[in-house]
């Protein structure tokens, strides 16, 4: 596997601040990244299912009492 | 409390369409849709906001009937704190002033307690055309890296949830029917995000999910993403027919946006039910200032579709036509509209207009 160039690694640290920081509270853990369909590679297009799967799963998680 | 506006806006476009010699009846399938005029292929406001005043959002957070917005949180106690929303001649200014949402700050329907319906307000069933006319600073937020000022991550957002999954008692109303005990299935129609797709001065976000399993304890494998609480199926082309649209552009040329305050866009969204007027083909397609929106960088139609039918099991759905045909899945599939946006961001939304063809989908109370 080769290194990432810098503009990669900036590209990849903007997206992933889906990933890092915007799960919501009751979804502390870090998000299994390795349940995305391997075959997108696509760093955005990660970010993106990542912050909508953690907005999912996380929501469902800590419901109203 | 509920405002007169829709009730005003649908008879002066009935009288428009009547005057022009327009049908008076019309397919529950557009034979040719024009995002300009949806009267013209016999849709009519079914639900309308303009914002002048308060009057139609829920500023007491009292969870009563008859509002259009609600700014009580789904999934956490509180709502939105009455003071991020500003309403005026200009429409509505909304500034949250925290993201909990995320994204979800007004919503057409509130959760409330008690036996029966577990939410009052609006929901959307069976097919739509939603627009919204909005602005915002663009390069603000995308200085910001998508941070809110509350150091949270949001962007301006006009999407749609099942009201199914939104409410508390989810394991019951979107239990996917032959599944264990508490196995959901449940739509979200994202028609418009400004996040980070990176290339944000020409491209949005806009995808369609197919969610489904058990919070906690979903085993799934060949979605889009596989748990652990949910498994979802992204229009990505991926998987199976699933087709590229989750990025969309403003047109085949992929123009640059100008996203300020100052510079209103109006983004159109069609969901057309699959049933027995066009061979079960249900699709989602958006519009972007009177042009169909693209995708594939400006190279496909923004067009997702699906086929209605019998559901699979949950194993199958991957690869299968029925992929979010849960959309149009009656009697109790509906979608919540909802509005949000970062913390600090000043979302402004100049109307929201929600048009249905008489006899071609329901709207809920």
């Amino acid at each position: 596997m080769r290194e990432l160039t810098e503009e990669e690694v900036d590209m990849v640290s903007g997206a992933r601040w889906h990933h890092y920081q915007a799960r919501p509270v009751a979804a502390q853990a870090a998000y299994p990244t390795q349940r995305i369909d391997p075959s997108i590679t696509d760093p955005y297009v990660i970010a993106y299912i990542e912050f909508h799967a953690l907005r999912t799963d996380g929501l469902s998680s800590s419901l109203v009492a | 409390m509920k405002s007169a506006l829709a009730g005003i806006a649908l008879s002066a476009i009935a009288s428009s369409a009547m005057a022009c010699g327009v049908p008076a009846t019309f397919p529950c399938q557009p034979v040719s849709f024009d995002p300009t005029d949806p009267a013209a292929s016999g849709y009519r406001i079914v639900f309308a906001d303009d914002f002048l005043n308060s009057s139609t959002i829920d500023m007491a957070d009292s969870g009563a009937a008859g509002f259009h917005w609600y700014r009580r949180w789904w999934f956490q106690a509180g709502a939105q704190p009455a003071g991020d929303i500003v309403t005026g001649a200009g429409g509505l200014v909304l500034t949250p002033s925290l993201n909990a949402g995320p994204n979800l700050a007004l919503t057409t329907a509130v959760r409330i307690g008690g036996a029966g319906q577990h939410w009052a307000g609006t929901t959307f069933g069976g097919g739509y055309y939603a627009e919204v006319s909005m602005s915002f600073d663009g390069p603000a937020i995308v200085a910001a890296n998508f941070l809110g000022s509350d150091g949270q991550p949001g962007w301006p957002a006009f999407w749609a949830e099942s009201i199914n999954f939104l409410v508390p008692e989810r394991a019951v109303d979107a239990q996917w029917p032959g599944q264990v005990a508490g196995y959901t299935h449940f739509i979200e129609d994202d028609m418009f995000e400004y996040d980070n797709t990176g290339d944000v001065t020409h491209k949005w976000g806009s995808g369609i999910w197919d969610w489904s399993g058990i919070s906690g304890a979903s085993s799934c494998s060949g979605y889009t993403t596989n748990g652990p609480n949910h498994c979802g199926i992204l229009n990505l082309n991926n998987i199976g027919t699933n087709q590229n649209t989750a990025f969309l552009c403003a047109s085949a040329s992929c123009p640059t946006i100008t996203w300020n305050v100052s510079t209103f866009h109006t983004l159109g969204h069609l969901w057309v039910a699959g049933d027995a007027n066009n061979a079960q083909t249900g699709f989602i397609q958006t519009f972007f200032d009177g042009n169909e929106a693209r995708a594939n960088n400006g190279a496909l139609s923004s067009k997702t579709t699906w086929v209605n039918g019998t559901m699979p099991a949950p194993a199958s759905l991957p690869n299968s036509p029925r992929v979010w045909s849960i959309h149009d899945t009656p009697p109790g599939e509906k979608v919540a509209v909802i509005l949000g946006a970062g913390a600090g961001q000043a979302f402004h939304i100049k109307f929201v207009r929600i048009w249905q063809i008489p006899g071609c989908g329901q709207v809920y109370h």
